[in-house]
């Protein structure tokens, strides 16, 4: 038995490092182990260089506009064999705008700069009347609509040479006239595109708490095999809502989220995102392996 | 294309432009009723957009701070006329700028005319713009880095640098 017990964990093991789902010796299906990965932000990227078990990190595309401002520590971390997601905050698919076309040609530059398996932004719009509001903001959800965000995903797929990942976002506020829920607007614009998913845990907590919806019916309900990656982020309670602040510690709700989510389908990659307000490396290890045992 | 395709096709794409044309109606309507304190359009829960509003606020001043030290230098001074022009700066300027948070942050440098006479009474360096970017990075937990060494290292990590 001990044998036994000692080649499961050793396949454990090597299933952390090579993202396999792990199986016993009858053959039976244990769970598939995430990738962990991390966002690159320049005042964390002396940590994620120590960070031997980091898989993959993600870029915010808007850092990096000129190819030669890529920092070295980013180079040297893709020479090291850790994937780089490049990540976009301003194509606007769920803006009544077009997507320009030189943000499309932008992103999909990183992607072959970086090698990087797929690329990914938001259902959301940032900008509207000349206004860009620096923040993502939530599409009112109707038929006419998701017909736009459609066209648009369509337009951002054309113009990329690898696959395009979407992301649920969180918000404070709704809609007053919306045609459906979230999650069949996200899970219609996903399948009329034939796009990937970006779940982002901590979004889905946030609107679950402050738009008062069931988060695991969510879940159930959006179509998980298309799952490319998880995004995990602290937030506070400020006035009886949840902002998802990204400069806080991570949410105990947001985890056990998580570990639901770890036990409806297989993660392929899970990571975790902190914008500002950086705490100490100890608290950034214990995060990460919050998620990864989550 | 036969006919009838090519009319079936310009008739979608008329019914998207219509709805494209509606859509961007009420999303210029929720824009500026957050960020140019423009009415809340019909409907939506009053107090919700309020806050939100201000949460925008809050974020645009944290990214414009992250994206370049010396905004972040500047504003926890006691001189509170600092973070009153930053508001102010905001109200005139309700768009981010579209380059993102780090040429928000240069206009607001340039609004408070920090790039020829200063309206501070002092005028920062190279230096201390490096000093306060060596700052946000120890703060950061790169307290073992040697501070003769600092530029080499901020070169290494920041893209803006």
């Amino acid at each position: 038995m001990a044998a036994v017990a000692a080649a499961d964990a050793v396949a454990v093991v090597v299933a952390k490092m090579t993202n396999v789902t792990t199986m016993t010796k009858e053959n039976k299906s244990i769970q598939t182990i995430p990738q962990l990965g991390i966002g690159f932000r320049p005042e964390l990227a002396r940590f994620i260089e120590q960070q031997e078990n980091v898989q993959f990190v993600e870029i915010i595309a808007e850092d990096f506009m000129h190819l030669e401002c890529v920092p070295q520590a980013l180079r040297d971390l893709q020479k090291r064999g850790v994937t780089i997601i490049p990540h976009s905050l301003s194509l606007s698919v769920g803006g009544a705008e077009p997507v320009a076309v030189e943000r499309i040609e932008h992103l999909n530059s990183l992607a072959q700069y970086f090698d990087s398996p797929f690329v990914s932004d938001h259902i959301a719009f940032v900008r509207a009347g000349n206004i860009e509001s620096g923040h993502l903001l939530p599409v009112r959800r109707t038929e006419a609509n998701l017909a736009v965000v459609c066209q648009n995903v369509h337009s951002v797929k054309a113009g990329l040479s690898v696959p395009f990942v979407l992301e649920n976002i969180a918000t404070t506020f709704d809609w007053p006239d919306n045609e459906m829920d979230e999650a069949t607007f996200v899970t219609a614009v996903l399948e009329q595109t034939d796009s990937r998913l970006l779940l982002d845990v901590s979004n889905l907590f946030a609107n679950s708490h402050n738009l008062k919806f069931d988060a695991i019916g969510y879940l159930q309900s959006l179509p998980l095999e298309r799952l490319e990656y998880v995004h995990m982020a602290g937030g506070i309670f400020k006035n009886g809502l949840y902002h998802d602040s990204h400069c806080h510690s991570l949410k105990e709700q947001s985890l056990k989220l998580l570990s639901a989510l770890k036990g409806i389908c297989s993660v392929p990659r899970v990571m975790l995102e902190r914008d500002d307000s950086f705490p100490s490396m100890a608290e950034l290890v214990d995060e990460l392996e919050a998620i990864a045992n989550a | 294309m036969p006919e009838e395709e090519l009319a079936f096709e310009a008739g979608a794409q008329a019914s998207l432009d219509s709805k494209r044309l509606a859509m961007a109606q009420e999303q210029k309507e929720l824009i500026e009723a957050l960020l140019c304190g423009a009415p809340h359009p019909a409907g939506f829960d009053s107090a919700r957009l309020q806050s939100a509003s201000e949460a925008l606020v809050r974020k645009r001043i944290r990214c414009m701070q992250r994206a370049h030290p010396l905004v972040q230098e500047i504003c926890p001074r006691d001189d509170h006329s600092i973070l009153e022009a930053l508001h102010q700066f905001i109200r005139e300027n309700p768009s981010v700028h579209p380059r993102g948070p780090y040429f928000d942050a240069l206009a607001f440098l340039s609004y408070l005319g920090l790039k020829s006479s200063s309206r501070l009474g002092w005028k920062p360096s190279r230096l201390a713009v490096w000093k306060a970017a060596c700052k946000a990075l120890c703060k950061a937990g790169l307290t073992a880095i040697g501070q003769t060494k600092f530029g080499s290292r901020l070169k290494r990590y920041l893209p803006n640098y």
